[in-house]
């Protein structure tokens, strides 16, 4: 790090050194409240992550063998969109550059659509 | 070391298209947070996110876009953290001691509710909290700050490492790179050109 970074974490520490802890509290708290945009480990993942990684995919039964595998994944809450997002009529490219197509059919119906962990069925 | 790359403005079209030369950048609206902290916001490099920003709401396809050189003499006071990883290793660094100092505090909080809160608050710290926080204290160096996010429907990708537990990482493009110039430092964006206007 060069000696403008060093002076400005210096300050950085400094500062946070000799404000009272319980303003620094609240006062963080109410940024938080009133913050927009990505956390700071999601921005930091950003540079250098993999898109399963980003948007919460996860394989669980990979059957290589078969020309229609099943692949369950546990999808995120946010994730659905995500892949729809991705997608042109339900066909998905995944980050491995392999293609899948996704029967609605398969989804098991819940309450909602966005249920944390539901499973989803896709078929390549 | 001198900084000098092209950066681009969308806005609304409205007025004329002198009032837009003579008056872009338009600051950040103030009655709501900014990820970077209030300031100008402009693409880097290309038009290319310009446009797809004046196809958004509120400008709908109605939109301006002005370009500028940012022209910086002193490298010092611009954090780049899409390009430069010295600035990320020190924008890390000031993310850990913010976080380490509150975590501190938490920890030893006796309101259990507040601690309950602010625990939860912690994991989930935002980039704009801590800029506003150090921006606020006075203790942020500098006048422009180059960030970018991943879009996931802008930014395609393409894997290139795979490694043998299965981990793969890919090669992200195009990001959606800005800056923010803040108001003290906007005498960088010079030269200022209406690109485009619909």
């Amino acid at each position: 790090m060069k000696k403008h970074h060093k002076d400005m974490l210096e300050a950085a520490k400094n500062l946070l050194a000799n404000i009272p802890s319980e303003d620094l509290l609240d006062e963080f708290l109410e940024l938080q409240e009133n913050s927009c945009g990505p956390t700071v480990r999601d921005f930091f993942q950003s540079l250098m992550s993999s898109t399963n990684e980003l948007y919460g995919l996860m394989f669980l039964n990979n059957n290589k063998d078969s020309y229609a595998g099943m692949y369950k994944m546990d999808l995120s809450e946010w994730s659905i969109p995500c892949i729809l997002s991705h997608s042109a009529d339900f066909n998905i490219k995944s980050a491995n550059d392999e293609k899948y197509h996704l029967h609605p059919q398969e989804m098991k119906k819940n309450d909602s659509f966005l249920n944390e962990d539901i499973d989803f069925a896709l078929a390549s | 070391m001198q900084i000098n790359f092209l950066c681009f403005h969308t806005c609304k079209n409205e007025n004329s298209e002198e009032y837009i030369l003579q008056n872009a950048p338009f600051h950040s609206d103030r009655s709501k947070p900014q990820w970077l902290g209030q300031g100008y916001y402009l693409w880097t490099d290309s038009d290319y996110f310009a446009h797809a920003w004046g196809e958004l709401s509120p400008r709908n396809g109605k939109y301006a876009i002005t370009k500028f050189d940012f022209v910086l003499d002193n490298d010092e006071v611009f954090l780049d953290l899409v390009g430069n990883v010295e600035d990320q290793l020190a924008f890390k660094g000031l993310v850990d001691l913010y976080a380490g100092t509150l975590q501190e505090i938490i920890d030893k909080c006796s309101n259990v509710d507040k601690r309950k809160d602010a625990r939860k608050s912690l994991s989930n710290l935002c980039v704009s909290t801590v800029i506003n926080f150090f921006i606020r204290r006075r203790a942020f160096p500098y006048i422009a700050v180059k960030a970018q996010d991943i879009d996931s429907t802008e930014t395609d990708n393409i894997p290139f490492v795979t490694s043998g537990n299965g981990k793969k990482s890919s090669l992200f493009y195009p990001t959606r790179q800005q800056i923010v110039v803040y108001e003290h430092g906007k005498k960088v964006l010079q030269n200022s050109v209406l690109h485009h206007i619909q």
